[in-house]
């Protein structure tokens, strides 16, 4: 039988059987393992979305220091509940949703505290296209809700349907389609279409 | 391409045109922190449907109202309609009845 690595080195894994002998506990390395595989599934699945994740999460916190804390908060969380998750539902929707429940949990805790963003981080990042529209879009976004924020980064960043924002957010397709409209036609005027 | 989704492709590039990497240091702290998690399953405590809470709290105030409606009015003071003296003459067989209601003006002229 093989042992699994993780119970050779926990004293708790080993029971006294009848003769008084050790022998390895097999419901609890059962468990282990199962814990184990969990852990490893859940990276596999939350490794490709965790840049990403990272970025919409900064870009909802309007790149405030605090963004770093609720990133961890919501691989943490997710990592955690990884087992609730449901295999016929969506990982993605699922983890945008626990980002989303974590930014909602931090504008909650941090009400009497204005929210200093530092779009100053912005020239750290990679930029691709030309700058100074692209800080016109996010200086737009700087002046969302943190709930239309997060909606106008679901959709322009993350790329998710409006089904899946809704889900994701909980609000209705008609307020997001709101949300949306209102900022292709304010960015429009921004950029000079 | 309808004008819609030109201005959507352009905010989409600009928007994913700023990337930032996950800094080192909380990747490592990250690291560090799921080490000690085990994964469990999310207790979902079931809530009880709004509307029962609202039925409940509804009836809770209708029966203190009821209880304490009667017990804090204040109590009338019974009002006198009519004062009423009677004399008897018994040996000339008369009976003299006063009736003093709260209509007659003792004092107020008739017109």
């Amino acid at each position: 039988m093989k042992i699994n690595e993780a119970c050779l080195g926990n004293p708790s894994s080993f029971i006294l059987d009848k003769e008084e002998k050790l022998r390895p506990d097999i419901s609890r390395m059962k468990r282990n393992d199962e814990l184990e595989a969990a852990g490893i599934l859940f990276w596999e699945l939350a490794s490709p979305h965790k840049q990403k994740l990272y970025n919409f999460i900064l870009k909802s916190l309007n790149y405030s220091e605090f963004a770093d804390d609720v990133f961890q908060e919501t691989v943490l969380r997710a990592l955690k509940y990884f087992k609730s998750f449901k295999k016929e539902k969506n990982f993605t929707t699922w983890l945008y949703t626990i980002a989303h429940n974590e930014i909602k949990r931090h504008y909650k805790e941090n009400k009497k505290r204005t929210l200093i963003s530092d779009m100053d981080r912005l020239k750290g990042t990679r930029v691709n296209n030309s700058q100074e529209l692209a800080e016109e879009v996010y200086r737009y976004a700087e002046q969302l809700k943190p709930k239309q924020r997060e909606v106008f980064f679901l959709f322009y960043y993350s790329g998710f349907t409006i089904s899946e924002i809704s889900r994701i957010v909980g609000l209705k397709a008609g307020n997001i389609k709101f949300i949306l409209n209102q900022a292709r036609s304010s960015i429009k005027k921004l950029i000079g279409e | 391409m309808t004008d819609k989704q030109n201005i959507d492709d352009k905010i989409t590039k600009l928007v994913q045109s700023l990337e930032s990497e996950i800094p080192a240091p909380v990747e490592e702290k990250l690291r560090a922190k799921t080490v000690t998690i085990r994964p469990v399953y999310k207790i979902r405590v079931k809530r009880r449907p709004l509307f029962i809470g609202i039925l409940t709290s509804a009836a809770v105030i209708l029966a203190v109202f009821l209880f304490l409606f009667p017990v804090l009015q204040k109590r009338r003071e019974p009002q006198i309609a009519e004062i009423r003296t009677e004399f008897e003459l018994r040996d000339k067989n008369i009976k003299i009845i006063f009736i003093q209601r709260s209509d007659f003006n003792l004092f107020k002229e008739d017109r």
